[in-house]
């Protein structure tokens, strides 16, 4: 029986990416992987990137670790970037809104409605 | 005087203790986990084999071997194309005898370290290319793949006679970096049991049992 | 390191019995074995705490990430992978306390101690922004942050106890969360 199907669901354009579902893998070096694009895409990208996890429910501290470094790259690139977020999940508003710190052109945009 | 115990793994209880010592072995050494599905060699998440030999002194597992039945490693990860396969067999004039899409790897072979260096090894290599273990109750036996450091296959294959048909050089990921080194680049081989592996390994029958010096 | 010590306030018997209780026993290979086990057993547990809360929703994320954290954590440190795991629970009434019990080698028990000492005494906000840098370049799953997260965000009251074994170099740690059940129907 296989019940390891993927809970989580990354899109990719070239202005974003929206993250749903849940996101927990092992190590932050299991995420590199499903980051990767991202990472390309901010090079690529010549606006504000825009990383949308109002629809992802959970993330484990591997998770942020690797979503900060996401925020370094766009600081290294001097990308303004923007990651949207859900007022109703707990860990999004509580944690994410930390990260500004980080990089001087990041917007945290935490949300009254959750994403559709 | 301790006698190892070698089975082929059937029932549910005997798979998951060999998986267990499999993941146990893997993650302290080399940190790696393993999945059935969400796999990714770049970050350290290996596929679980789908069949395993099981080495016991009584009630322990001490040895554990796996073998992938269905997307093996090499073609997965490693390049490897059923082209590659038909050409090694024309070179031997055994196409008709095998069939390249009926490929298994040996794989994920582990001994418990305070049974290292007692010759158990190489004896549960050896029963892993025994037609007991990989033909599973086929009429043709299949094309055994293997991916590994070229040490283990000087340490391994040539050490019990097995020929090992150098197939690809398998890609850098890092998974592999702990024990993959430029000196000791990993290789996809191929293995035609019916010319490439003695007879008395071969028909090795299992299950079976080694008996153990003391030390 | 071969004495004992404690991080944070350690309250050993708590002065009334709980409500509420429930005590789970891990074999981290189980959890090694099949990753998504961790997060599995933490969406249960919480699950099974948050049901009887005013804001269900609410409490599952906040009881969910911080079970998951301390699961995580307990298992990937745990030196014999074979040795039980203990994740307990209790409910006091207006105090959650949420509990992992393991053992680490030697040199993980060292490290975790020094962090912990920085946790203790450095400014929260800044030691998050410091782990995050620091571990920019490398690929250690030890960052701490979870732990930061949990006192940062979730407004929790974090003990750890560090206690020798008898035998070899490994230690006895138990980290404990308290949160305020009201923070938590309310987060």
């Amino acid at each position: 029986m296989n019940m390891e199907d993927a809970d989580h669901r990354i899109e990719n354009t070239a202005a974003g990416c929206t993250m749903t579902g849940v996101l927990r893998l092992a190590t932050p070096g299991a995420y590199e992987r499903i980051f990767n694009p991202i990472h390309d895409a901010m090079i690529a990208c010549k606006t504000t990137y825009v990383v949308d996890i109002r629809g992802l429910n959970f993330m484990n501290s591997s998770g942020i670790t690797a979503l900060s470094r996401l925020v370094l790259a766009a600081r290294k690139l001097d990308l303004p970037l923007r990651i949207l977020g859900a007022e109703s999940i707990a860990w999004q508003r509580k944690t994410i809104t930390s990260l500004r710190r980080l990089h001087t052109l990041l917007t945290v945009d935490i949300q009254d409605t959750p994403a559709s | 005087m301790k006698s190892v115990e070698l089975r082929v793994a059937v029932r549910n209880g005997d798979v998951m203790r060999a998986q267990y010592l499999i993941v146990d072995m893997y993650h302290q050494n080399y940190g790696i986990l393993f999945s059935n599905d969400i796999v990714d060699l770049n970050s350290g998440i290996e596929p679980y084999p789908q069949s395993y030999l099981l080495g016991t002194v009584g009630s322990e597992v001490v040895a554990a071997c796996g073998l992938y039945t269905r997307d093996t490693y090499c073609e997965r990860y490693g390049e490897v194309t059923k082209d590659d396969l038909q050409q090694q067999l024309a070179s031997e004039g055994l196409e008709a005898r095998y069939d390249v899409r009926r490929t298994v790897e040996v794989t994920k072979l582990v001994i418990r370290s305070d049974y290292n260096g007692r010759g158990l090894g190489r004896w549960l290599f050896q029963a892993a290319h025994s037609a007991a273990f990989v033909m599973r109750g086929d009429e043709k036996p299949p094309l055994i793949l293997c991916c590994a450091t070229r040490s283990i296959f000087a340490a391994m294959h040539e050490a019990s006679g097995i020929r090992a048909r150098p197939l690809r050089k398998f890609p850098d990921y890092p998974v592999h970096e702990r024990y993959r080194s430029a000196d000791n680049p990993m290789d996809s081989r191929l293995i035609i049991p019916t010319v490439d592996i003695p007879p008395a390994i071969w028909n090795k029958p299992l299950p079976c049992a080694l008996t153990l010096e003391e030390r | 390191m071969s004495i004992s010590r404690i991080h944070g306030v350690f309250d050993g018997a708590a002065v009334e019995p709980p409500l509420s209780k429930f005590e789970v026993k891990f074999t981290p290979l189980d959890l090694i074995a099949h990753w998504k086990r961790c997060g599995m057993t933490a969406d249960f547990l919480a699950y099974f705490i948050a049901y009887a809360f005013e804001n269900p929703k609410a409490a599952l994320n906040t009881l969910s990430t911080v079970i998951n954290e301390l699961l995580e954590n307990a298992v990937k440190f745990s030196a014999n992978k074979r040795e039980p795991v203990v994740l307990s629970f209790d409910h006091f009434g207006d105090t959650i306390r949420i509990e992992t019990c393991n053992t680490c080698s030697g040199a993980i028990t060292q490290r975790f101690d020094s962090f912990l000492q920085r946790l203790g005494s450095e400014d929260i906000e800044d030691l998050f922004i410091a782990q995050i840098e620091q571990n920019a370049a490398t690929n250690r799953s030890e960052s701490g942050l979870g732990l930061i997260t949990m006192v940062k965000d979730h407004n929790s009251n974090l003990a750890v106890s560090i206690r020798p074994l008898e035998v070899g170099d490994a230690h006895e740690v138990r980290v404990r969360v308290t949160l305020n059940a009201n923070e938590v129907d309310q987060s």
